[in-house]
């Protein structure tokens, strides 16, 4: 499923989704409501928009949904939601992210606003240590629960904020919360209990 | 102070926007319930009937509380529209049907004027007859067709070669019906500028199941999507 363009919206009430790779994505300033679903892919991210300059300002609305992610091609992981833009994403109260051998939420630009009630959980069958890329073949990233990745340098990383409400349930292989910043003062307000003093 | 401000005005824009689309949804959803609710009309009226139970989907009584609301005085605007008589159907305190007459009514002796005039009940909307279609060029030939909103259901599988494209001025909701449409193409459906709603079947496309591009809208209420390769 794809929306593209300015002024192009999809809305998706209910209904289960398998795809190869990303069974929702937005390009171009488009809108994507989730009221419902199960979304499944199994060789690179579940939701997802482009990184490329120029691409993104898309709105991505998810709620009521379980998000399940998989991989299968060499030296990628998987990802439940990956924002690679500046683009506003809103994500829950009411959804799951189980992703296997990745990372639940890799954000590389944008506002992104995951609410109380959400819950992600990341597994794996890999060796202790993995990681993988996703996206692009610069860095591999490890399978934690979030990651805010302003040191991938994606276009639309100016003004990147990430937000995770109280109530978010994180269960990672790796960390629940992973801040991948050069900035001072990353842009990034998450619940105390997963602060890193 | 400026920065908290203009997060709160963002996310206030965001909210905005959120509840427009959802009230657009509730609006189109009750539009294709009258479509149905017309169907079931007709058939009855067809048996001879003078009278019909009808209740709501679940893509009505599923909505949330403002955006039912909205879609449900659409669709008693157009019941009043047409004078049929209906009463409510409720069920643990929500709307859940109607009990729908179109008998004429008598006149009661020594009462008021009659409110309603001798011409036929108006339709109450101006949404085309669904077509049913078996085959990829019985469907694009539908949609063409279609001057008005209109609701195509399919009756069997088929295989689409190229993608089936809902252009700008067209409304279409594409009923599968349980059917199961295959694309050769990379994408099955592309909504280039016009509005689509799909729901209860199944879409399987190489690369997309659904494109939404130029300024088009789509609903997915149901159904089972699926793509098999990269792109």
């Amino acid at each position: 499923m794809c929306a593209q363009g300015e002024n192009s919206s999809l809305t998706i009430n209910g209904g289960d989704f398998t795809g190869q790779e990303f069974a929702v994505m937005a390009f171009d300033g488009a809108e994507v409501v989730v009221n419902g679903g199960t979304y499944e892919t199994v060789d690179n991210a579940v939701f997802g928009t482009n990184g490329t300059a120029g691409r993104g300002n898309n709105t991505l609305i998810i709620n009521k949904a379980t998000i399940n992610g998989a991989i299968a091609s060499n030296g990628y992981e998987a990802c439940g939601v990956y924002v690679a833009n500046n683009d506003t994403v809103i994500i829950g109260p009411e959804v799951r992210i189980n992703v296997v051998n990745g990372c639940g939420v890799l954000m590389r630009g944008g506002d992104v606003t995951i609410k109380n009630g959400v819950e992600i959980n990341t597994i794996t069958d890999k060796e202790e240590g993995f990681t993988g890329w996703v996206g692009d073949n610069k860095t591999k990233m490890s399978q934690s629960g979030v990651i805010y990745h302003e040191t991938a340098n994606y276009p639309g990383k100016t003004g990147m904020k990430l937000t995770v409400e109280d109530g978010v349930s994180i269960n990672a292989v790796d960390k629940a919360i992973e801040i991948l910043s050069n900035e001072e003062t990353p842009n990034v307000f998450i619940p105390e209990i997963y602060q890193i003093a | 102070m400026a920065i908290i401000l203009s997060e709160r005005s963002v996310a206030l824009s965001i909210t905005k926007v959120y509840k427009e689309r959802l009230m657009q949804n509730a609006e189109l959803v009750a539009k294709k319930e009258l479509v149905s609710l017309s169907t079931a009309i007709d058939s009855a009226a067809q048996k001879g009937q003078d009278y019909l139970s009808f209740k709501l989907s679940s893509s009505i009584t599923k909505l949330a509380g403002e955006y039912k609301q909205a879609a449900i005085s659409v669709i008693e605007a157009d019941i009043r529209a047409a004078q049929y008589t209906a009463d409510r159907v409720i069920t643990n305190g929500e709307i859940t049907g109607y009990e729908i007459s179109w008998a004429e009514q008598e006149e009661v002796p020594g009462g008021d004027e009659p409110t309603g005039g001798d011409e036929p009940a108006p339709s109450g909307d101006d949404t085309d007859d669904g077509p049913i279609v078996s085959d990829a060029n019985s469907l694009m030939a539908a949609i063409d067709a279609a001057d008005n909103a209109v609701t195509i259901k399919l009756n069997d599988d088929f295989t689409v070669e190229n993608s089936v494209t809902i252009p700008q001025g067209k409304t279409v909701t594409l009923d599968l019906n349980g059917q199961t449409i295959t694309a050769d193409s990379a994408s099955a459906i592309v909504v280039t500028g016009g509005s689509l709603i799909l729901e209860n079947g199944t879409i399987t496309g190489s690369q997309r199941a659904l494109e939404v591009k130029n300024g088009g809208a789509a609903i997915v209420n149901d159904g089972t999507y699926i793509t098999t390769s990269e792109g």
